[in-house]
């Protein structure tokens, strides 16, 4: 390791220089005394010996800059030197240059990108004060499942949080927190809602808020908000006389439970507060269903969770619900509130960190393989200044700096690439997400809608970010670097001199003299395959997602919910508002049909109800969790026109009678129909539905409706069954009301909206229109995820391709201008064109054939990570496969063609005359 | 004497190499031993002597240890590394084959 110690030496001698200077001095003084000594034994007087001596070493001052001259400044020297020789060189060959760093670009672009995410998601803390020491606690249940951060996990229950923050002693401080209403300034009721968040005024304090006008909320003060800085610029104009003012929230989901809550507004927030999230526009005081917590100083977490644990499951033993007992004690942990915020973003992530480093080294391959080429053109030069002295070490570092170099002008190409990628990204991440659909903080967990990427608003290139690039192009560097400096300081001898083009006159091969080349370009060819085969399966998996049977026809449909001004309307008084609100817009030009519904595809919740074959059925008590309900079917209640609106086909039978006559009528669905009646026609029985207030009579079922896909394109529909509003009896609960609206138009229904709110105003003055959204929208906005990594991947694999393709371009280009001769010589033997043709052909065939074949075999043992993003696939999907190998083969057999058309055109004479 | 013209281009590693491959020495004394074991006839000044030394440790064919010289006074003492003692054996082998082939053609001619 002599090298080492060599550059340890050099790097003391540039990093330490103080130190070594003074060593230098130490050493040279030592000499004069040893010397005076040695003159004053040899018998001068002391003055004559100190004379002696100095007169001996001559210039002190220039003998210590020489020694430092050995040791540090030739090594800057050196590296400027490279550095100018580098520039010289990679100017001399524009085309290589240019191919090259565009390249690396691609590649370093592309992992700028990744990374930037990677940094602003997973690595860079929260932006709250302490926020390395905040953290949450959550129940695993069965005890044995790991904390993935999905919304699953029970938080615990609001009375043991009481019992933990008297009696924890590792946790500095514990907060609830929780969602709160939308909420619409007055005046601005048709407009964009304000998003909230409730804590309590200490909460608020301690996660770093901090007033600029008027003050926290108090500790146990109701009903107080503050505004965000953003919120009081845009919903009130940077109103300094708003403290005391008011607002009115409508809370709760159910119109018939709603309530108005007024709330006193006594602060604005400095900017830069962003907890839970920084698209909050209000904090309300008070609590809600989750929970941060601050360490305690030098308290471990696993300390702290011990602690909190042993509380806890004190408390179990009094737990009222017993269907949590049947699956054993819970486990409680403590997750770092940053971890539980994007620990579903963690396995993703690290895909795509992998995707990107896989494309990183297809460029990288690249890169060698264009330097490879070159390098045989340089044998000459490389021998000259060999022969006139410079080392091999010397000439391996010139080739290196000149790698890096390339790898330099790439980085800050691709960091500016990497500025575009942000802009894609964020348009990925943010554009797919409904518009500004209803907040909650369980959104944060959700798996559509704005919570769906935690964060995604912070990415930014920071110096971290700019570090790693750093990094990466050293790295790259060096990687595509070594092989071909290697290679080309390996023959120094004068034979190289003599002869340095003798590549140009060997026979066409790929393999026996460009073996490394090659294998280079094979081992591109299958990294990319294998990313085409991965991105092709997610493509494809989101087709299969977006084409699957619905069961309802998302498009010209508008779907809307009704905000009274009144508090706790009647069931009654609410249906009767949502009839003559259907009369309305049935009169409305441009509509074609209007229904109403307690919930729509894709947005609400199951209410499930026994479905009873005979009257006095019994049912079993439980059933497997995970299947579908067969004997508590969703009840699902629509007004007459509902299949009309969501465009669900009935299968068999007919839908509800225009005038509502034939009481006691309901429409089930085919899986309940295949399901409850196996082998047997569904139509005309008469069933018994288990409400206590309908279940002594009899329900007729006359229709089977098509699946419809209530919880998401990707699930499986449920077994469902459809009554109508008027004919069922049931006036009481919150679930017998009217809750959503759906409009289908004869054009945009977008532009439907502001007739819909005239006959709103009409119907019930007040009452302002909610949630306005298309069908359309909703089904977007459920697949952002798929769509998003889809379109990522995607992207990704076709830079894989392209660099590829340029790979193998590349090779074939330069293997058929090193067979100039051969070729020449062939086709003055009487070759035909066309021969030469098939033959170049053939030779890339091999080539690509290899890399494919092993690149498919690559996909095989990979793409089956990819099995839980896929949707109606297999992963290893023979029509992908096979999908994109052709496209591969098809793009490399076009690269390759374009160098053996110009094999195919050598001019004889040309060729024999090229020596 | 400034340089020593009198020795051949890149003989004064091979045999600064060569006397601190018997014993760690420091730099005075391996201009003495130099002196001494040469019969006078060579003599190396500290201006050339000391970068000498500092380029083969730069090298890392020697390296260097603080200790009390013979007179008590700490000294930078010199001696071949491993890898030192492995090129001094090369150019040792080098040098022989050199100088058979220069008294060879000196005699002949």
């Amino acid at each position: 390791m002599r090298w080492l110690a060599s550059i340890r030496q050099r790097l003391r001698a540039t990093f330490r220089a103080a130190i070594v200077e003074d060593e230098v001095a130490l050493e040279l003084l030592f000499h004069v005394h040893r010397q005076i000594e040695e003159n004053v034994a040899a018998g001068m007087t002391p003055e004559q010996a100190r004379l002696a001596a100095m007169q001996s070493i001559g210039n002190l001052a220039r003998l210590r800059q020489e020694c430092r001259d050995v040791r540090r400044m030739n090594l800057v020297d050196d590296v400027r030197q490279d550095v100018r020789y580098a520039i010289r060189s990679l100017t001399r060959n524009p085309h290589f240059s240019a191919v090259a760093i565009l390249t690396l670009a691609l590649g370093i672009g592309a992992n700028t990108t990744i990374f930037s995410v990677i940094n602003a998601v997973l690595l860079r803390p929260l932006p709250l004060p302490g926020a390395d020491r905040l953290v949450t606690i959550v129940e695993n249940r069965p005890a044995s499942e790991p904390f993935d951060g999905r919304p699953a996990r029970r938080p615990p229950m609001p009375d043991e949080i009481r019992v933990l923050q008297t009696q924890v002693r590792s946790l500095d401080a514990l907060y609830l927190y929780g969602g709160a209403p939308d909420i619409r300034p007055a005046g601005r009721e048709d407009g964009p809602a304000m998003l909230g968040a409730r804590m309590p005024g200490p909460a608020m304090f301690s996660l770093g808020a901090r007033p600029v006008l008027g003050r926290l909320p108090d500790a146990d003060e109701a009903g107080a908000v503050v505004l965000s800085t953003n919120a009081w610029r845009r919903y009130f104009n940077e109103d300094r006389n708003l403290i005391g003012k008011t607002l009115s929230a409508h809370v709760g989901n159910v119109q018939s439970m709603q309530t108005i809550q007024v709330y006193t507004i006594v602060g604005v927030l400095a900017p830069g507060f962003a907890f839970p999230d920084g698209r909050v526009d209000y904090w309300l005081s008070g609590a809600g269903p989750l929970n941060v917590a601050r360490l305690g100083e030098r308290v471990s977490i696993a300390a702290a969770a011990e602690e909190v644990s042993a509380v806890l499951h004190g408390l179990i033993g009094r737990s009222k619900v017993p269907e949590l007992a049947l699956q054993g004690p819970p486990r409680f942990e403590l997750v770092p509130l940053q971890e539980q915020l994007v620990a579903r973003m963690r396995p993703v992530l690290q895909l795509f960190g992998l995707v990107v480093a896989v494309v990183l080294l297809i460029a990288c391959a690249n890169v060698a393989n264009l330097l490879l080429a070159r390098s045989t053109t340089r044998t000459r030069e490389i021998a000259v200044r060999a022969s006139l002295g410079a080392s091999r070490g010397r000439l391996i570092r010139q080739t290196l700096t000149e790698a890096v170099l390339l790898a330099g002008i790439g980085g800050v190409i691709g960091t500016f690439l990497a500025f575009g990628g942000i802009r894609l990204l964020r348009v990925l991440f943010g554009a797919f997400a409904a518009p500004a659909a209803s907040f909650a903080i369980r959104q944060i967990a959700a798996d559509s809608g704005p919570g769906a990427f935690p964060r995604i608003a912070e990415i930014t290139l920071d110096l971290t970010t700019f570090v790693y690039t750093g990094g990466v192009c050293l790295t790259a560097g060096l990687l595509f670097g070594l092989a071909p400096a290697l290679r080309q300081t390996s023959d120094l001898s004068l034979s190289a001199l003599r002869d340095g083009a003798a590549g140009a006159v060997s026979g066409f091969t790929l393999f026996r003299r460009n073996t490394l080349r090659s294998t280079l370009v094979i081992a591109q060819i299958s990294l990319a395959m294998t990313l085409l085969v991965a991105g092709g399966l997610l493509l494809n998996s989101l087709f299969q997602l977006l084409t699957v049977s619905k069961g309802f026809d998302p498009s010209n449909v508008l779907t809307f919910q009704v905000r009274h001004a009144r508090e706790r309307q009647s069931v009654r008084e609410l249906r009767a508002f949502a009839e003559q609100l259907v009369a309305q817009l049935k009169a409305t030009p441009g509509v074609v049909n209007v229904a109403y519904a307690h919930d729509m595809p894709l947005i609400g919740p199951a209410q499930s109800t026994p479905l009873l074959l005979t009257a006095g059925e019994r049912i079993p008590d439980l059933e497997q969790p995970g299947k579908s309900n067969i004997y508590s079917p969703a009840l699902r209640l629509v007004s007459r026109d509902f299949f009309s609106v969501t465009g669900s086909r009935l299968m068999t039978g007919r839908g509800f009678s225009a005038d509502g006559t034939l009481p006691r009528t309901m429409v089930i669905n085919q899986k309940l129909a295949r399901a409850r009646f196996p082998g047997e026609d569904p139509i005309g029985r008469y069933v018994y539905l288990g409400r206590s207030e309908v279940a002594g009579n009899p329900w007729q079922i006359v229709g089977i409706v098509e699946d419809m896909r209530q919880h998401g394109l990707d699930l499986d529909p449920e077994p469902q069954m459809f009554v109508d509003f008027a004919t069922w009896p049931g006036v009481r609960q919150a679930f017998d009301e009217p809750n959503y609206y759906a409009v289908r138009s004869s054009g945009t229904p977008r532009l439907l909206i502001p007739e819909i709110r005239g006959a709103v105003q009409r119907v019930a003055p007040g009452a302002t229109v909610d949630q306005a959204l298309t069908l359309d929208e909703i089904v977007s906005s459920s697949v952002v995820r798929p769509r998003t990594y889809a379109v990522l991947f995607s992207v990704l694999a076709g830079i894989g391709l392209i660099l590829a393709t340029i790979g193998v371009y590349g090779v074939m280009t330069y293997a058929v201008a090193q067979s100039t001769r051969e070729l020449g010589v062939r086709l003055a033997l009487g070759a035909q064109r066309r021969e030469i043709l098939t033959f170049v052909l053939c030779r890339a065939g091999i080539l690509v054939g290899v890399g494919i074949a092993t690149g498919l075999m690559g996909a095989l043992a990979a793409t089956r990570y990819l099995q839980g993003m896929l949707f109606g696939l297999s992963p290893i999907d023979p029509f992908t496969f096979g999908a994109s190998a052709l496209l591969f083969v098809a793009t490399a057999m076009l690269a390759s063609y374009v160098p053996a058309r110009r094999a195919m055109r050598t001019d004889p004479i040309v060729a024999l005359r090229y020596e | 004497m400034s340089k020593p013209t009198d020795l051949v281009q890149g003989t004064l590693d091979l045999l600064l190499l060569r006397i601190v491959a018997i014993e760690p020495l420091h730099g005075w004394a391996i201009a003495q031993r130099l002196k001494q074991v040469s019969g006078d006839v060579l003599q190396v000044s500290e201006g050339s002597l000391y970068p000498a030394l500092h380029k083969l440790e730069q090298q890392a064919w020697i390296k260097a240890q603080w200790r009390p010289s013979e007179t008590g006074r700490q000294a930078k003492f010199y001696s071949l590394t491993r890898a030192g003692r492995k090129h001094l054996d090369k150019e040792l082998a080098n040098w022989n084959r050199l100088s058979r082939a220069i008294d060879l053609v000196v005699r002949e001619a």
